[in-house]
């Protein structure tokens, strides 16, 4: 038996889970894939071939995809990135994971433009010999991989990639690669905090560590919160609409 | 049927064009092109929708919520001045392109 709203939920996932559109664009191609369905309706075709027909019309995400790209490309980086953060912020509904997601992104939005900064300062301290009061040449390890695999964590933040089921696609084994650094930064920060423990003696080395550490678990964080989105509902009320409550 | 470059160059000045008449939607848009054109062009969503979009961020047209003739929320959208000066524009290099091949395609002027 043909349910129209069950229908609609599968031809509208992939749309929720790809960043370039946004709650009000999923909206509206909906209504106007219900206006094609009451069309064919009409022409006398069955609720489900009236369905599938209007699918074809209006096109899935593939077919879409590539306008809306583009249009989606010649907006600037930054609307972009505030456009991400708004999207993500409606579509997580719950409160609670909600902050903690949109906490996990600028976490590591934060922390990744930190060691943008301190990279380049900390290289330049080694060079001319400064004995400043950032980083001395002892402290030198601090650079030894561990900024790039937080560098990591502002890519996702721009990579932004859409989550969709396993296939062998190049993006998905990045999502791979990405998934085994994160595992691999959480170990070896914890290898460290524990080591710091005997160097230095200190609570603060271990608190140090214990913050890197986070950049990588809030990442986990941001993709279990876009996985979230899978489980979500549209937000169609079709309860207004007689003619389609009808079929 | 048009080619997809010409389909392409020609929606923008067409949907300002309706818009310009009155206050609409995509789905009422793509319609009254179907039935203006007798059905020669047809316009595809993927193509619209963007469209409308970009319009909307260039502030050309302005977009609202609003309950339908049959109960459903729709988007509609409203030229803004803007839009009404970029569409005077359209009309004027379309119809010099338009002048241009009626003089080229137009009889032949007899020099006898």
């Amino acid at each position: 038996m043909f349910e129209l709203n069950k229908a609609i939920e599968e031809w509208q996932r992939p749309f929720r889970l790809s960043h370039i559109y946004s709650v009000d664009t999923i909206e509206e191609l909906t209504h106007h894939l219900l206006d094609r369905y009451e069309e064919f309706l009409d022409q006398g075709s069955c609720d489900e071939v009236a369905f599938d027909k209007a699918v074809g019309k209006v096109g899935d995400e593939i077919s879409l995809n590539d306008e809306h790209r583009k249009e989606w490309k010649s907006t600037p980086w930054h609307l972009r990135l505030l456009a991400a953060f708004r999207l993500e912020w409606q579509w997580i509904e719950k409160p609670t994971l909600r902050s903690l997601y949109i906490f996990g992104r600028l976490w590591t939005l934060g922390l990744g433009l930190w060691w943008v900064i301190l990279i380049p300062l900390s290289i330049w301290r080694l060079i001319f010999r400064s004995d400043g009061w950032w980083f001395q040449p002892n402290q030198w390890f601090y650079l030894q991989g561990e900024p790039m695999l937080h560098l990591l964590g502002i890519a996702s933040v721009f990579i932004l990639i859409p989550f969709k089921p396993w296939s062998r696609t190049p993006e998905n084994w990045l999502r791979v690669a990405f998934a085994l650094l994160v595992v691999y930064t959480v170990f070896h920060n914890l290898r460290i905090a524990i080591l710091d423990l005997g160097i230095y003696g200190g609570g603060d080395a271990f608190m140090w560590e214990v913050w890197l550490g986070l950049a990588p678990m809030m990442w986990v964080i941001q993709m279990f919160g876009r996985n979230t989105t899978l489980a979500l509902k549209p937000r169609l009320d079709l309860s207004q609409s007689a003619r389609l409550l009808k079929t | 049927m048009l080619s997809k470059e010409l389909m392409a160059a020609t929606i923008k000045p067409a949907v300002l064009a309706v818009l310009a008449r009155k206050e609409s939607y995509g789905y009422e848009i793509i319609k009254e092109v179907v039935e203006l054109t007798n059905e020669q062009i047809e316009w595809g969503e993927g193509a619209l929708y963007p469209l409308l979009h970009r319009l909307e961020r260039q502030k050309l047209v302005e977009s609202f919520w609003k309950i339908g003739d049959n109960g459903r929320r729709r988007k509609y959208y409203r030229l803004l001045p803007q839009g009404k000066t970029e569409l005077a524009k359209e009309k004027e290099h379309w119809t010099l392109a338009s002048d241009l091949l009626s003089k080229l395609w137009g009889p032949e002027p007899c020099l006898s």
